[in-house]
Order: C-alpha cells, then sequence, then structure tokens
C-alpha cells in the first residue's frame, strides 16, 4: 500500500465576527464548544496538557463577535495506519517516485463569494439544474460585467515555517489582481478572510467580518426587499477549495521534493453559530450521510442490492460506472440491520426536547417530548428491546392478563405476552406500542405536504401533526411546495429497525461517562471520517430554504468525487505550478511568488463533470445572508391543501373558511426564538426575545445587517452543576443566553 | 507389363490418393503437389519448404516419413488427414527429388514394383501410433507443439493483430538482432539527406518539435515512438520497439552504480566480422597475442557498457598501447567504428551512471545531480497518483511538469548521458592523470553521426540534454518505457487525460485525443509471449506445448495469459480447459482443487449451416471493405492463467500448456492458427 495524504476535514466551516483580531477554533465533534488558541491558532490546553480548554467568551471587550476559525490537517493512510493519523512535521513521507522527511507544508486556498453572480434563490428550483429563464439576481449586470459581481480575492499560499500568515484581501498581496466590489452601504468588504498555519503545520482557516452592503445609493437605498435576492448587496462569505503540498527533505539526494496531498478540502464560511451544543434536527452530517449510503454505495451493509448484506458489495464510490451500475439494481435497507439505541436512536430522539431552550412555544406550554419516567420520550423505556422469555407460570400471566385487559383491552394480552416464540416461549415486548407510537407520527417520504396524520379515526395518533413539526425546503410558493420537514430516508429507516424492535441496547457499548440526558458531545475524533463528521455536525442539515451554511447543493452527489470530498475543478484547486516541476526546482521559486498563466476567470455557470470552483457551495445561500438568518424564525404554513402554499380566497368565502395554517418553527437550533438569560445583573434568568427589537420582516433584515453581533450565545447554563441539569427533567434556564451586546458600541 | 507414365503424374496420383478424402488447404496452397512440378519445387508450408536439393530434407519426404518437424512435434505426418504413403512409394518420390524433379517419361518396372513394395512396407510400419479421436474423415494425431523461435510479430498472424512490444531484456537475441538490422537499415538512410526515415531525420524531430514540461510530453511521445517504429518496420515488419523496464532486478536500482547500468543488448560488443577486421586496421598492427585476445573478445561476446570500457581494457590489459582519448587518434577512431558496426544500438557517447563531483571525483547521480535512479516503489507511487496533471503534466509549458516525466524520464536521461571520463584524460593508461584541453563543440555546430561528431569528448552522453538525446538508440526503449508506464496508468484512470485534447502534435497530423489509446496505433505492450503455431492443418482435440522456459525476469509478471489465435467458426460448441505442467491431462483431469488446472474458455459454435447459398462461404474482405466482418471469422480467445503460473512457477522455471477440448460429441475439434503463452505487466 503506497502511503496517501488527505486532508481533513473534508469540509471546514469558519464562522463570521466583527472582532478584527480575536478568533478561537472551531468544534470538531458534534455539539461540542470551540476551543480558546493563541493568536497564531494554537490550542490551549488545560493544566493537564491534553483537554483543550473550551471558549468561554464570544465575543472580544467591545462585544464584538470573535471570528471561528476552520481548522485542516494532514493526515496520512500507509500500511501502518489504515485509518489514518495525522502527519507531523519530521514524519518520513513518500510519493511522487520521492521519499524524505517531512519539513514543511504548504497550503493554497482560494475562496470565493458568486452570490451576486448567481441565479435568484427561489427555494427547490434549479436542484435538478436551472431552466433556462431562471432569473437572475442582479440582472441588469450582463455579459462579460457580470463577472465583476463574484468577490475573487484569488488565491493565497501559506506554509510551516516561514510564510504563516496571509489575508484573503482586496490587496492581492502583491501576488494576484483580485476581484472586490466598490464602496457598499452599510458596510463595504474588503477581504474574505484570513489563513494562518500553527505551530504544527496545521492550517487555520479564518472567513470574514460580517460585512454586508449595497452598492446602491440614493434614497431608500440601503434597503432589503428579500429574504434571499437583493439586487446591489454582497456579503462576505464564501467558500472554496483547500489544498496542501508537502516538502520533504530527501537525504539521498539532499534536495527538497514535492508531493501533493490526495484531493483538496473545502471551506465555506457561515454565520455565527449562536447555540454551539444544540444540535438541529437534522445537521448536514445526516443529509450528506443519507445521500451518500443511498446515491453513492458509502455504507452497503446497511443500504444495497437486495439479498447482498451476508456478504456486502464493495463499490468503488469514485468509479462512476461501477456506482452508476450498483444503482441501477433493486436496492433496499437491510432489513436486518440492528441499530444500537443510544448510537443510533436516542441520538435523535434526544433532540426535539432540547428546542424546549429556544422557544416559548414549547417552554410554556406543553412537554410533547418529555424524557422523564412518565414521558413519551423516556429512555429507559425506549432502550428495552424485546426478550425471549418462557412461559414459567402460565397462570399468573394469565391473570395479568385479565386484571390489565379492563383497562386496556386486547391490548393488554399483547403487552403482557407479546408474540409467540415458540411453544412455551414468547416475545415480551412491553414498549412496542411506545415506540410505534413514536415512529406512526413521523413523516415519511412523500409526506412533505402533510400536515397531520389522518385517516386513522379510531387510533390515537389520528389528527395528530406529523413530526418533525418544522418548516420544510418551500412552505413558500406553489412551485414544487415541500411544506415541512422531514428525516432523511436514513434516519427514518433506523428509527423503523427501532420501532419493529430489530435494534440493541447498547448502553454498556457507549463511551466512558455517557449520560442519555448529555448525549452531545461525543468523544473528540479519532479517525479522519470521524473529524470529517464531526465538523459537519453543527452545520445545518434541513430544510433548504435555502438554508443555514449551504443548502440543498450538498444533497447533489454530483458535486463529490468520494463521499465526504467536494469534486474540485482542478484549474482552480490546485497550486499552479506542479508537484513534480518544485521538485525539480527543489523548492527555489516559492509557491507564493510564482505567478502562473490563468486563462480562465471564475465560471457563472455550473460544471459538475468538471468540478466545483472557489464560491460553488454558498452562492445559493440568501444574498445578504442576515436577511433569511432573521427570517428564518417562524413561518407561518398554509396547511389548507397539500399542493398549494397559497390559495387565493378573494370572492371565494367558502375557500376563505377552509382555510388553516401553521405557525411552524424554522431551525432553533441556528436562530432561537426566546431564551433565557439574565437581565439587567439579576441572578434568574428569565425568557426573552433573543432578537429582541429586530423584526420579523424586510426591514428588520436590514437591521440584522448591523445588529446580528449584539446577539447572545446560548450555551449549556454554567451556573447549574451537571447533576442539576443532565436529568431527564432539567430546569428552564438548562441553557442561556449570554455575552448579549445590546448599546455596547458600534461594532466597529 | 511396362507403363510409360511421366514420373511426376506418379507423384501426384501417390498423393492424391493418399490425401483422398481430406480437405486439408496447408495453409492456403491446396494440394500444393498438384498443378506442375515448378510449383511442387516452391511450396512452403509453414515455413518448411517441401522440396530441397535433397530429398532427405525435403519436407514432403520427412512429412511423409513421419520425421521432425512431422513427427507430431509441430506438425503431423504428410498429408495431413489423409492415408499413410507406403515406404515404396516414399523411396519412388525421394529418387524423383534428388533426381532434380525431371518432367521426362520413364519406364516403370511393374515388376521391380511388385517385388520391392511388400518387403519396404514391413519396415515402414509404424512401430506405435497413439490416436485420441476419429472422425469421419481422418486420424486426429496428439502430438506436442514447440515454440517458434520468429517472435509471436513475425508469425503469420501477427501481421494482422495487435503487435506487441516486449521487454528488452527478455527478448530473444534473435528478435534484437532483427531490431538492429532494421536500425542499421535507417542509419544507412542518414546519407540520402530527403529520406525522412532516416535515423538522423528522425532525430532530428525531437530536436525540433519535442515535448516536454507539461501534458503533450506523454502524446507526442506516443506518436514519436510510434511513427519511428513503422520506418523500422518499412525495412521489417516483425520488428516492435522494445522498452526498457529499468526497475529490475538486475539493474539494482537501489543501488544502480553495481547494476547493468543499461540493457545488455545496447552495449557494445565486437563481432567476428568486426573483430577481423579490427585487428587488420590498428596500426601499428597489434601483436599475435593482442591480436588473439581482440578476437577472443568477439568470440565470447564480451559486452562493454562505455567505449572507454573497452579502450581502457585494450590499453592496460591487451596491451595495444597505440591508443588516445585523443578525439583524432585514428586507432580509437577505428575502435568506434568496430563497435558501432557489430552493435548499432551502441552509441559512443553514452556513459551511463557516470558522474564525476565538483573535485573531479567518481560520484553518484544522487550526489552530483541530486536525482535518484527510480525504483520499483517509485514507479509504484507515481502510479498510484489519481490525476493527468500530477502524473503526466498540465497545461502550462514547463510549470506543469507530470511526475512520469520529471522522474523517473529526466532521470533516465541523465542516467544513460551521463559524463564522459575522458572529456579531459588524456590517457587510457591506468593511473595516468595526464590532462588535455577539453573539446568544446557547439551543438549548433554538431554534425549527428558523422565521423566527427562520434569520435569526439563532450562533457556529457547525448542522452544527457533533449536536443542530443534522440541520436542514442537507448532513447528508444526508455521512451517505450515511459509509454508503457502511461498505457497502464490509463487502464487504472480512464478518466484522466490532457486539458487541451485538441492541440496538434507537430511535425504530425495527430493531436493529443489520437493519442488517447494505443488500440488505434495497433499495439500493445507485454513482458514476453511464446507462440506455438498450430495450424488449421492440425486439428487437435488435446494440445500440448513443448516446455516453454520461463526466466526469473519473465517469472515477475503480473498477468499471464493462454491465447488461441485466429480460431475458425467450429462446427460444434466445445469447451476448451488448459492446465499447466500437466502433459497428460485430458477430460477427465480434476478441474477442481487440481493446481494445474487453469482456466477455460468456451466457445460457441455456429453449427451446421441452414441459411442460404454462401451464408457461411462469405469471400474474405477485401481492403477498404467497410462491411461488417462475416460470421465466420476467425476469432481470438484469452484464458487469463495467472494463478495457476504463478503456482507451477513455485517448483518449476518451465511451463507447459495442456488444452483439453471438451464437447457433446466425439468429434469436437479446435482448430487454431496458433497458441501463445504471453506475460504481461
Amino acid at each position: 500500500m503506497n502511503a496517501t495524504y488527505k486532508i481533513h476535514p473534508a469540509i471546514g466551516i469558519a464562522r463570521l465576527g466583527n472582532s478584527p483580531d480575536a478568533f478561537y477554533l472551531g468544534p470538531e465533534t458534534a455539539g461540542a464548544l470551540p476551543t480558546e488558541c493563541d493568536e497564531l491558532g494554537n490550542p490551549k490546553f488545560s493544566p493537564d496538557g491534553k483537554t483543550p480548554v473550551t471558549v468561554k467568551k464570544f465575543k472580544d471587550a467591545k462585544g464584538r463577535i470573535k471570528r471561528q476559525a476552520a481548522r485542516f490537517q494532514v493526515w496520512v493512510y500507509d500500511e501502518e495506519e489504515q485509518k489514518g493519523r495525522p502527519l507531523k512535521i519530521g514524519d518520513p513521507i513518500e510519493g511522487g517516485g520521492n521519499k524524505g522527511t517531512l519539513v514543511a507544508i504548504q497550503w493554497r486556498v482560494h475562496m470565493a463569494n458568486k452570490k451576486a453572480s448567481w441565479y435568484q434563490f427561489e427555494q427547490l428550483q434549479g436542484e435538478h439544474g436551472y431552466s433556462p429563464d431562471h432569473p437572475l439576481r442582479n440582472p441588469d449586470v450582463t455579459g462579460a460585467a457580470r463577472s465583476r459581481l463574484i468577490i475573487d480575492p484569488g488565491a493565497r499560499i501559506v506554509d510551516s515555517r516561514d510564510n504563516r500568515r496571509a489575508s484573503l484581501d482586496r490587496s492581492g498581496d502583491g501576488v494576484v489582481t483580485t476581484t472586490f466590489p466598490g464602496p457598499l452601504t452599510p458596510l463595504s468588504i474588503d477581504k474574505l478572510g484570513d489563513l494562518i498555519v500553527d505551530d504544527e503545520a496545521r492550517l487555520l482557516v479564518l472567513g470574514g467580518h460580517g460585512h454586508s452592503g449595497t452598492e446602491k445609493t440614493g434614497p431608500g437605498n440601503p434597503s432589503i426587499q428579500n429574504y434571499a435576492n437583493n439586487d446591489g448587496w454582497f456579503d462576505d462569505t464564501g467558500d472554496g477549495p483547500v489544498m496542501a503540498r508537502l516538502v520533504m527533505f530527501s537525504e539521498e539526494v539532499q534536495r527538497l521534493r514535492f508531493v501533493d496531498v490526495e484531493y483538496p478540502a473545502w471551506v465555506l464560511t457561515g454565520y455565527p453559530s449562536y447555540v454551539p451544543e444544540i444540535l438541529d434536527i437534522i445537521t448536514m452530517d445526516e443529509a450528506m450521510e443519507d445521500m451518500f449510503v443511498r446515491e453513492m454505495a458509502y455504507d452497503t451493509e446497511i443500504y444495497g442490492r437486495v439479498d447482498s448484506f451476508k456478504d456486502p458489495d464493495k463499490i468503488d464510490s469514485a468509479d462512476p460506472e461501477a456506482l452508476r451500475f450498483w444503482r441501477r439494481d433493486r436496492l433496499e435497507w437491510n432489513p436486518n440491520y440492528c441499530p444500537g439505541f443510544y448510537a443510533d436512536i436516542w441520538s435523535i430522539l434526544f433532540r426535539p426536547n432540547e428546542f424546549n431552550y429556544l422557544t416559548l412555544i414549547l417552554q410554556a406550554s406543553n412537554y410533547p417530548h418529555a424524557q422523564e419516567t412518565r414521558g413519551t420520550f423516556n429512555p429507559a423505556d425506549l432502550s428495552r428491546p424485546p426478550s425471549v422469555r418462557t412461559n414459567a407460570d402460565a397462570n399468573a400471566i394469565e391473570a395479568k392478563v385479565a386484571k390489565l385487559t379492563e383497562h386496556l383491552g386486547h391490548y393488554a394480552e399483547y403487552l403482557v405476552k407479546g408474540p409467540s416464540a415458540g411453544p412455551g416461549k414468547r416475545i415480551s415486548d412491553p414498549f412496542k406500542p411506545m415506540r410505534m407510537f413514536l415512529y406512526d407520527l413521523l413523516r415519511l417520504p412523500d409526506e412533505e405536504n402533510e400536515f397531520r396524520k389522518s385517516g386513522k379515526v379510531n387510533s390515537r395518533l389520528h389528527n395528530l401533526p406529523l413530526m418533525p413539526l418544522l418548516a420544510g425546503d418551500n412552505p413558500i410558493t406553489n412551485e414544487l411546495p415541500s411544506k415541512f420537514l422531514r428525516l432523511t430516508e436514513r434516519q427514518l429507516f433506523l428509527l423503523k429497525q427501532w420501532a419493529d424492535g430489530k435494534f440493541y441496547n447498547d448502553l454498556d457499548r457507549m463511551p466512558d461517562g455517557y449520560n442519555p440526558f448529555r448525549p452531545f458531545p461525543g468523544p473528540a475524533p479519532k479517525t479522519g471520517r470521524a473529524l470529517d463528521k464531526g465538523v459537519l455536525g453543527k452545520i445545518l442539515g434541513g430544510a433548504f430554504c435555502p438554508g443555514g451554511e449551504v443548502g440543498w447543493i450538498m444533497r447533489n452527489p454530483a458535486i463529490y468525487i468520494e463521499p465526504y470530498r467536494i469534486k474540485p475543478d482542478l484549474q482552480f484547486s490546485t497550486f499552479r505550478m506542479t508537484a513534480a516541476r518544485a521538485s525539480s526546482l527543489s523548492g527555489a521559486v516559492p509557491p507564493e511568488e510564482y505567478s502562473a498563466y490563468q486563462d480562465q476567470t471564475l465560471s457563472l455557470k455550473n460544471d459538475f463533470d468538471n468540478g466545483l470552483q472557489p464560491g460553488d457551495l454558498t452562492k445559493y445561500m440568501s444574498c445578504p445572508w442576515q436577511a433569511d438568518f432573521n427570517e428564518c424564525s417562524t413561518q407561518t404554513i398554509d396547511v389548507t391543501y397539500e399542493g398549494w402554499n397559497n390559495i387565493y380566497t378573494q370572492g371565494n368565502s367558502l375557500l376563505a373558511d377552509e382555510q388553516m395554517s401553521w405557525e411552524t418553527l424554522w431551525w432553533p437550533a441556528h436562530r432561537p426564538m426566546q431564551v433565557q438569560m439574565k437581565l439587567n445583573g439579576n441572578a434568574q434568568p428569565v425568557i426573552v426575545n433573543w432578537a429582541s427589537g429586530i423584526q420579523q420582516t424586510a426591514a428588520g433584515d436590514l437591521k440584522m445587517v448591523t445588529d446580528w453581533w449584539r446577539l447572545s450565545f446560548v450555551v449549556d447554563n454554567p451556573d447549574l452543576p451537571a447533576t442539576e441539569k443532565y436529568v431527564a427533567s432539567p430546569p428552564v434556564d438548562k441553557y442561556i443566553g449570554v455575552e448579549q451586546s445590546y448599546g455596547k458600541g458600534d461594532g466597529k | 507389363m511396362v507403363d510409360a507414365v511421366q514420373r511426376y503424374d506418379r507423384v501426384c496420383s501417390i498423393l492424391d490418393e493418399a490425401a483422398a478424402g481430406s480437405e486439408e488447404n496447408y495453409g492456403g496452397l491446396g494440394s500444393f503437389w498438384q498443378g506442375g512440378t515448378a510449383k511442387l519445387k516452391d511450396a512452403v508450408v509453414f515455413g518448411v519448404p517441401m522440396v530441397a536439393s535433397r530429398a532427405e530434407n525435403s519436407g514432403l519426404i520427412k512429412g511423409l516419413r513421419g520425421e521432425a518437424p512431422f513427427d507430431g512435434g509441430r506438425f503431423p505426418r504428410l498429408p495431413w488427414g489423409g492415408k499413410q504413403v507406403s515406404e515404396a512409394d516414399i523411396v519412388f518420390i525421394a529418387e524423383w527429388i534428388d533426381d532434380g524433379c525431371p518432367e521426362d517419361a520413364v519406364q516403370i518396372d511393374a515388376y521391380l514394383e511388385a517385388e520391392v513394395q511388400p518387403a519396404l512396407e514391413a519396415v515402414a510400419q509404424p512401430a506405435e501410433q497413439k490416436t485420441c479421436c476419429a472422425t469421419a474423415n481422418y486420424v486426429i494425431q496428439e502430438h506436442e507443439f514447440g515454440l517458434f523461435d520468429g517472435g509471436v510479430n513475425a508469425f503469420a498472424f501477427g501481421q494482422t493483430e495487435v503487435r506487441q512490444r516486449a521487454n528488452i531484456d527478455l527478448l530473444p537475441e534473435k528478435q534484437i538482432d532483427e531490431l538492429r538490422d532494421a536500425m542499421r537499415q535507417i542509419m544507412d538512410l542518414n546519407d540520402s539527406a530527403h529520406d525522412r526515415r532516416s535515423f538522423k531525420n528522425q532525430a532530428l524531430i525531437h530536436q525540433n518539435h519535442c515535448q516536454h514540461g507539461w501534458e503533450r510530453f506523454l502524446p507526442w511521445h506516443r506518436a514519436y515512438i510510434y511513427e519511428f517504429e513503422e520506418n523500422l518496420r518499412d525495412f521489417n515488419s516483425n520488428v516492435m520497439m522494445p522498452y526498457w523496464d529499468w526497475t529490475m532486478a538486475q539493474y539494482k536500482p537501489s543501488t544502480p552504480d553495481l547494476g547493468w547500468r543499461i540493457p545488455n543488448a545496447l552495449k557494445a560488443y565486437l563481432t567476428t566480422d568486426q573483430a577481423k577486421w579490427l585487428v587488420g586496421a590498428l596500426h601499428p598492427a597489434p601483436t599475435k597475442a593482442q591480436r588473439s585476445k581482440i578476437l577472443e573478445l568477439a568470440e565470447l561476446r564480451t559486452l562493454f557498457r562505455t567505449q572507454s570500457c573497452f579502450l581502457e581494457l585494450l590499453y592496460n590489459t591487451i596491451g595495444y598501447t597505440h591508443v588516445t582519448p585523443d578525439p583524432k587518434n585514428e586507432n580509437r577512431c577505428r575502435v568506434i567504428k568496430a563497435l558501432m558496426a557489430s552493435n548499432p544500438l551502441w552509441y559512443p557517447l553514452r556513459y551511463p551512471g557516470v558522474y564525476f563531483n565538483k573535485d573531479g571525483k567518481l560520484s553518484t547521480i544522487n550526489d552530483v545531480i541530486h536525482y535518484h535512479y527510480p525504483t520499483a516503489d517509485d514507479i509504484r507511487q507515481i502510479m498510484s497518483l489519481n490525476n493527468f496533471r500530477d502524473f503526466g503534466g498540465g497545461s502550462m509549458y514547463n510549470d506543469s511538469y507530470g511526475f512520469l516525466d520529471q522522474n523517473p524520464h529526466n532521470t533516465m536521461h541523465i542516467w544513460t548521458g551521463g559524463f564522459n571520463p575522458y572529456y579531459t584524460r588524456d590517457s587510457y593508461k591506468k593511473d595516468d592523470t595526464s590532462t588535455r584541453a577539453p573539446q568544446n563543440t557547439a551543438q549548433s555546430k554538431r554534425v549527428y553521426y558523422s565521423d566527427d561528431d562520434l569520435f569526439s569528448q563532450p562533457p556529457n552522453g547525448d542522452m544527457f540534454s533533449n536536443l542530443t538525446a534522440s541520436y542514442d538508440p537507448v532513447f528508444w526503449p526508455v521512451h517505450s518505457n515511459v509509454d508503457r508506464l502511461w498505457w497502464q496508468w490509463q487502464q487504472n484512470n480512464p478518466h484522466g487525460s490532457p486539458q487541451d485534447l485538441d492541440a496538434v502534435l507537430t511535425p504530425w497530423s495527430y493531436t493529443v485525443r489520437d493519442t488517447q489509446s494505443i488500440e488505434p496505433f495497433g499495439y500493445e505492450y507485454v513482458r514476453g509471449a511464446y507462440l506455438m503455431p498450430v495450424g488449421y492443418a492440425a486439428p487437435i482435440g488435446r494440445f500440448v506445448s513443448k516446455e516453454i522456459p520461463v526466466p526469473e525476469g519473465m517469472a515477475e509478471f503480473s498477468r499471464a495469459e493462454v491465447r488461441l489465435h485466429r480460431v475458425p467458426v467450429l462446427t460444434e460448441s466445445c469447451i476448451i480447459r488448459v492446465f499447466l505442467n500437466d502433459p497428460a491431462a485430458d477430460v477427465s483431469t480434476a478441474v477442481e482443487g487440481n493446481p494445474h488446472f487453469a482456466g477455460y474458455v468456451s466457445i460457441f459454435s455456429h453449427g451446421e449451416c441452414i441459411g442460404g447459398p454462401g451464408h457461411c462461404a462469405i469471400p474474405n474482405p477485401r481492403p477498404g471493405d467497410q462491411r461488417e466482418r462475416p460470421h465466420n471469422t476467425p476469432r481470438n480467445h484469452r484464458i487469463d492463467v495467472t494463478q495457476a503460473a504463478r503456482r507451477m512457477l513455485e517448483d518449476s522455471k518451465t511451463l507447459r500448456v495442456t488444452l483439453v477440448v471438451l464437447g457433446a460429441g466425439d468429434d469436437v475439434i479446435l482448430k487454431t492458427e496458433g497458441v501463445t503463452l504471453t506475460f504481461l505487466d
């Protein structure tokens, strides 16, 4: 086995902050707090030298949000460590026909923001290709001038030796020419981020400062009219490839040699993670894994050809022909797959109750997701798989049935005896009805537009709203409506197996110290893949309208070269001088000083066959991001008819009488509604509006452009002891908002 | 009773009678004895002349008697598919041949014929005739098939099948000699300045057009080797450019100074003729003892890496001291001439693996050039690169070297070029360090392949610079190997291609796109192949090859195949089982758990023709015929025998191929032009 070198995470997330210099390291496990680092990006450890110090202050002294760095690291996969290990300076490496000692790592990053040059976001239109007449953003700008709508700072190269910092800024660092919009109102954009290499040759990518503005001037400007599309506007999010080149000293020839990692990684910038410890109902990790499993043969033990599960297929997901052939086969979920309750089921079921702490609707009304002993979500009950019992005392059992029949009717016999498991034996599965109740309430594929369970008039499920009761990919227009969020097929399959009793109780297999009432964060990632997944764990995985950090483009298999790895357009992702050429020069020309002939500008179109360019993941998102972020709090969804989000009742009172709607949450773990907060120095928190004073309107969107940084971070309440908050029935202030900066300066 | 007949007519009638009922056409000749003595005298059946100057050497007589090669080894007894001819009749034919195949009429004494015949017949009775299966028409003989010594490309179907470029170190000397002859012929064209095929003009193409340091490197050189090879094939169509796998064990890639440094086929040696010429030409004349030592070098075919290896031996060991490194030294020039004439693959301006450091001390490529000789592990790493830009180069000239281009390709140029140890040294005498002024001829002033140029003392070998590299014949096997590595990489990376596919590769009309597959060029790479001609004349129920010696280097194959060439559409479907090193294997030999069992192929037959007239008798397509090939076109079959071959070679240095034909009926037979055992990298 040749050694291969890969960057992990395959997709990293940097987050905006208006603090000019302060930053911390993004979490690498779903639900973990970010960690502190020094100004060179080196993580800080507690006195034991091992435990990273988590962030206590998300804002600087002036109340400005610190940026969150995306950290990338090169991993090596070889005979010794087939699951990979982080590569360290001084390690022996090989590649391209050379071997030597790793002396440095060069990193190349090219981010861009293509939002203003892209199509208007119109819900799901475009997910399967844009129609030729799909409207563009900034349609008045035509022809070659549209390239100017792309914010392109060009590529920057840093290394682990004497060139450890660079800015993706307007200056071009004297190496490249850049494209930035002119003066903007209210805030101009001069950079998309910064690069820093830490002492262990890892790369940190910092995003922008949250500057958004419009080029339009004059009366009425700046103005935001739409949650997603606003001509003239730019923001400083972005995305692009992250490439690494390993520099080795070859002892045998006494010269430097170079070799590139297998594929680039990708960095994207999103808005701050205001609620770092609470997971969305669908994380990006889950959304992507679902697609990889179904489309890219990522896990053929769980999903594959009919009857193939005893000897699962091994399909090379990077081989399009093999994959296409596999997809054309009869594929199914493995009917005998047994999920572990705590690892696979509870990690989903735990989440809805956490939303209690983010919205008043849940917190102040009822507790449908209660996890206490008599609650619908009591893990002690839900985790008990069916067991086979011997009918030792038939009389006692019959007596028990007789006693319970009075209250439960025919249910009693089933509950006590369960299905027969052969002569003298029975299957005891007393909690199956409880599991089935939860599963039956789940929204299944093709039920995205159904609000309530109907057609079961004698069932207690009848007329109950389907879950999750969150807004879907399009609750807005009548074009491709998709009103409500549905769990991924993989999540639903796992839950189905569980509901059917095909699962096991894995409590004793969970990591040391696991507490069902604090399932997140899990342990720090030990493999490159775990790191990929961990980082995606706090990126929104649905609904995509357009979403949080990135949207439905992420569930398009065409953009991946293999699971988790974005397929790059090599023209914009590789070092312009090949590693072989760098080797022939033995490094005499530093890559950052090497200026290459470029015959292409960033594209105004998609070319998935050729790979993605800088800016091709975030361009679908709202412009500026603050507009959608502000408005995606709750959504009034018309639930009158499945096929219509909008009905027109004028002159039709009968239709008007029929009309029903439901005020639906979007994604509280990304954009909270109400939170507990200690106000005016009071020790006892009270529930308040999180974005107080910012209306859910277009006018509010404009306020969000200037005030997003004042909002509080919602964290696990440090004042409560673990014994009080990590329990089945925690207090209402389990999470509290901190560091709100209302009235604290102007953010500059 | 005496009948007056022509002896030739009698010969015909003997053979006609014996061949009655056979449909054999002897490789297209048909009943070659018919149609006149002239036709019979010229008849050559599968390379064997039927009539030689003496009867005992004539194929016809050997064939009728069942002597080699008609002893069942390569061919069965004549006439094929017919009856055995009595010894008396054979004697009659033999005498006629010995008399020069006269057409005169003679008196045949019937009495004599009657008296002699029974006695001779008794002698000619076959001692033991093994038969395996009988058909309505003829007896199929079982025999062992021997190796064809001309190489797969030289065999009849080689001209119509994919031609093979083989490993130069595993190529039989006979085929190397064919390559040398063809090289010599295009070098002879050097005097014809306008013949584009001349070696110099071909080399000039590289000087003027070559592409390195970007994605056109591999495409351009693929076309270049092909064009060069076609020029060679103008003179001998059997010749293909072999490749030099420089990572093989004999090159000791980790300590290459201790290895062969360059394939033996390209090293200098003296032929006897050239040795004789040289000892006559040297002036003053060598002593008798020196002469015999020089002649002995030819006899022993002593190999020399460089001219100086030879000249130092001549001076210090043989003791002929009238030779100096001076470019004008006439004896030295004579030596170079003799060595070049002996082996046109050798080149005087070539110093493989010779390097001097700044202090003039002998050193290594690692220390002086800071490049290392490529190892098999290096090649594995390069083959694992996942994009064409890294592997073969990108779209920016000279800034986007691929790893294959940069090292090993560049390294092999530097390695084979080397430093000239006599750039300034002035004596071949051991330990004599006297020097002379260096000779520096500007490249622009060189007249390549002129005497002045070949006898010069430049600082480096010609492979060292891309302007001169192609004048050294080692250029071709090096690049053939580079092309092979690309082809192998292409198998694993079908989507990896250069960016600019429309770019034209001057001075030809190929575009980069045209070079993306080697199929249109009609060649493949094999480590080596062994051919056993069969011919339709010998329908087989069972095929057993003679022992095929498999040398050590050959045994490092990654895949072994038994190929059946040009199998005509059979009347019965059958299964061909392949066994290795089990000459006794037959239909009853176990398959499961049998380490000798190597694989099988099913051949689907046409069955009895129920089509209209001509359905199964479509004429062969003419050149330019664009219609579909007729359904009876012979097919090739290949059977992967890798695993069994590896098992057998654990304990054996030879392989024997046994083919067993299984079908529903008793008369199932296989016809094929030949069987090859092919080893691939």
